[in-house]
């Protein structure tokens, strides 16, 4: 297969300001993620992660630097076209506070369509078949207060693929489970990877990193190591 | 997001929190409910105090005798010529002062009217039973009297044929000689006797307290005025432009006029007051909104995270804020009317239901919910993703 970049990071970047002084959160990071690989990104806090994170999630703009998403550059995208690419081509799951509360598992599932404009007839199937994928179809009409840990990253993991986006973004998604949970999200995750989706996933856990098929390592805002490991396909 | 499905989540939002949905509301229910209140009171009285005067008649002139005019019957004789004045429909006088009127052991304080037999066409006195001042009454100097409803219910009970039967007015016996038909109004509680009678048997004067004129064509009114005082002028030879400066004439009109603006201006200091109970309300709004703000931070970053923009967000708590007025405003409205309703039965004025007053009210709160819910939705929408999404 061809591989085909989805994400280019050249020369990245990125500065805070805090009081005086500046603090460089990344000093300069370049990749290029694949489509359909299962991309692990680690390190110790303050290592840069999370500011990887969010610029790769469209919820930041690099100080420096060319961020490539699906070959267009969006590093000097405005508040509002960076929230476009976020509804279209961004899928999120976060450790915590992943669904709107009082909110039904359905409307939660629903709500990036919702931004998108997308007419009502068509959004109840979607929704339907995305529950379905992660097998919580039944819990469709429960408050997003009234299910479990793992549900709520399930429903977070349907939420995310229902605008087909062009990568899932998962920010430790197994940080508030037990392990018999999280070793069934990242089940997912996997099954997910097989079929194709693109999985970025930004975690400290080495058990938890394990399972992508290649893992980037950072430090002190630089990359330290990028490996592919094989490890999925030889446990399986 | 389109405005319906905007509705509908703003609406899913605030039923998560209904306590506090509703204590939210509270200022601008009680705004809303003073204002609808104060409307339909003042109206209610506006149309009572109509309904009084438009039985006193319309297109009516009163002349009354001042110390340096007396007026007399030959004035009114005079102004009733045609060949003077063509204005005139009907002249009638009267003669009004308080007395006790004791029957059957009963006894009642009521004003005696002295009057002419025009005076029951001017004033649209309807007869239950019997007949009117008449004429001849006038002419003989009768002692005879027609009773108003409530006197007849003082003196004899509810619905008792008076008629035949004999009242003493200062000690003078008179024969009643009819019973009006009830008009609710002021005329519910007189005693019409022949003018003659009171001026001269009752009252011991040789004048009239006032002549009343109905004309034929209202939009005459003021040149009648003008044509009655030069002949009363001319009449009394009145030359002192101070004397002819305290001769006043009142029509119906300008004492509807005057009682009406008297109203209106209470009507807007009490809805002054009440305004601002609304803007209180819509500060508190403002705070609770703002609350709200910070409370729903992650969800905002959230929110930002899939795809909402900042218009998204703005709209989606600015709808909040107007839900939220528009359905206190509609709570209070129907609070409103319903006390007004019970108030409005309870004091006897017509209830009259305040459409304008209504919608006014209900555009006052989308205005409210837009005003002050516009600076917590600006907040939330300028929050950055990253700052709401790792809010603590």
């Amino acid at each position: 297969m061809k591989s085909e970049p989805v994400i280019v990071f050249k020369d990245i970047t990125k500065s805070y300001k805090i009081g005086d002084s500046y603090y460089q959160a990344l000093k300069g990071i370049s990749l290029t993620i694949n489509r359909g690989e299962f991309v692990a990104i680690v390190g110790p806090s303050g290592s840069g992660k999370s500011t990887t994170m969010h610029i790769m999630g469209a919820l930041d703009t690099p100080t420096t630097g060319t961020y490539l998403l699906k070959n267009i550059d969006i590093s000097k995208y405005t508040e509002d076209q960076l929230a476009d690419i976020r509804n279209q081509e961004i899928g999120f799951v976060f450790q915590s506070f992943n669904l709107l509360p009082r909110t039904t598992v359905f409307k939660n599932v629903e709500r990036p369509m919702m931004y998108a404009n997308i007419p009502e007839d068509q959004r109840k199937k979607r929704v339907m078949d995305a529950l379905k994928l992660v097998h919580i179809e039944d819990k469709a009409d429960n408050l997003s207060n009234n299910i479990s840990g793992g549900q709520i990253q399930r429903v977070a993991i349907a939420r995310a693929l229902i605008m087909n986006p062009a990568i899932i973004l998962a920010d430790e998604p197994t940080g508030n489970l037990d392990s018999a949970t999280s070793h069934e999200i990242m089940e997912f995750f996997k099954e997910l990877n097989k079929q194709g989706h693109t999985i970025i996933l930004i975690t400290h856990e080495k058990d938890i990193a394990d399972y992508a098929s290649r893992t980037i390592h950072l430090k002190d805002g630089l990359i330290n190591s990028d490996e592919i490991t094989y490890k999925n396909e030889k446990d399986v | 997001m389109n405005l319906a499905e905007l509705f509908k989540t703003a609406i899913t939002a605030l039923r998560g929190s209904i306590m506090r949905t509703l204590l939210t509301m509270l200022g601008i229910i009680i705004g809303i409910t003073a204002v609808i209140l104060i409307l339909i009171i003042s109206q209610g009285a506006t149309n009572y105090i109509n309904e009084q005067f438009s039985s006193l008649g319309a297109n009516l002139l009163l002349f009354a005798s001042s110390d340096a005019i007396k007026l007399t019957a030959d004035d009114a004789k005079a102004l009733a010529d045609p060949s003077q004045i063509s204005n005139v429909q009907e002249v009638g006088e009267r003669f009004v002062e308080n007395e006790t009127v004791v029957a059957n052991g009963q006894n009642t304080f009521v004003f005696i009217y002295g009057v002419t037999p025009s005076i029951q066409d001017m004033s649209s006195i309807a007869m239950d039973i019997g007949s009117f001042v008449g004429d001849d009454d006038n002419a003989s100097i009768s002692r005879v009297a027609v009773l108003g409803p409530k006197v007849v219910t003082d003196l004899f009970g509810e619905g008792t044929n008076a008629v035949g039967q004999t009242i003493e007015i200062d000690k003078k016996p008179f024969r009643v000689i009819g019973i009006m038909a009830p008009k609710n109004s002021v005329f519910d509680d007189v005693v019409f006797i022949p003018l003659s009678t009171a001026t001269r048997v009752l009252f011991g004067v040789n004048y009239v307290q006032a002549i009343a004129v109905s004309v034929k064509d209202p939009l005459l009114l003021d040149q009648t005025e003008a044509d009655v005082k030069n002949i009363i002028f001319e009449r009394h030879s009145i030359t002192d432009q101070s004397v002819k400066d305290h001769f006043l004439a009142t029509s119906s009109k300008d004492i509807l006029s005057t009682i009406n603006s008297v109203l209106s201006i209470l009507t807007l200091v009490l809805s002054g007051i009440a305004a601002i109970s609304l803007v209180v309300g819509g500060i508190g709004i403002m705070n609770i909104m703002l609350v709200t703000v910070t409370e729903r931070t992650k969800e905002i970053g959230l929110l930002k995270a899939i795809g909402a923009k900042q218009k998204d967000i703005l709209m989606q708590f600015l709808i909040e804020s107007v839900v939220l007025t528009v359905t206190g405003g509609l709570i209070g409205i129907v609070l409103g009317i319903g006390i007004g309703f019970l108030i409005a039965n309870a004091i006897k004025v017509p209830f009259g239901l305040p459409i304008i007053p209504v919608i006014a009210s209900v555009s006052i709160s989308i205005v409210i919910g837009i005003a002050f819910g516009s600076y917590p939705a600006y907040r939330a929408s300028k929050l950055s993703p990253i700052d709401a999404l790792h809010y603590e």
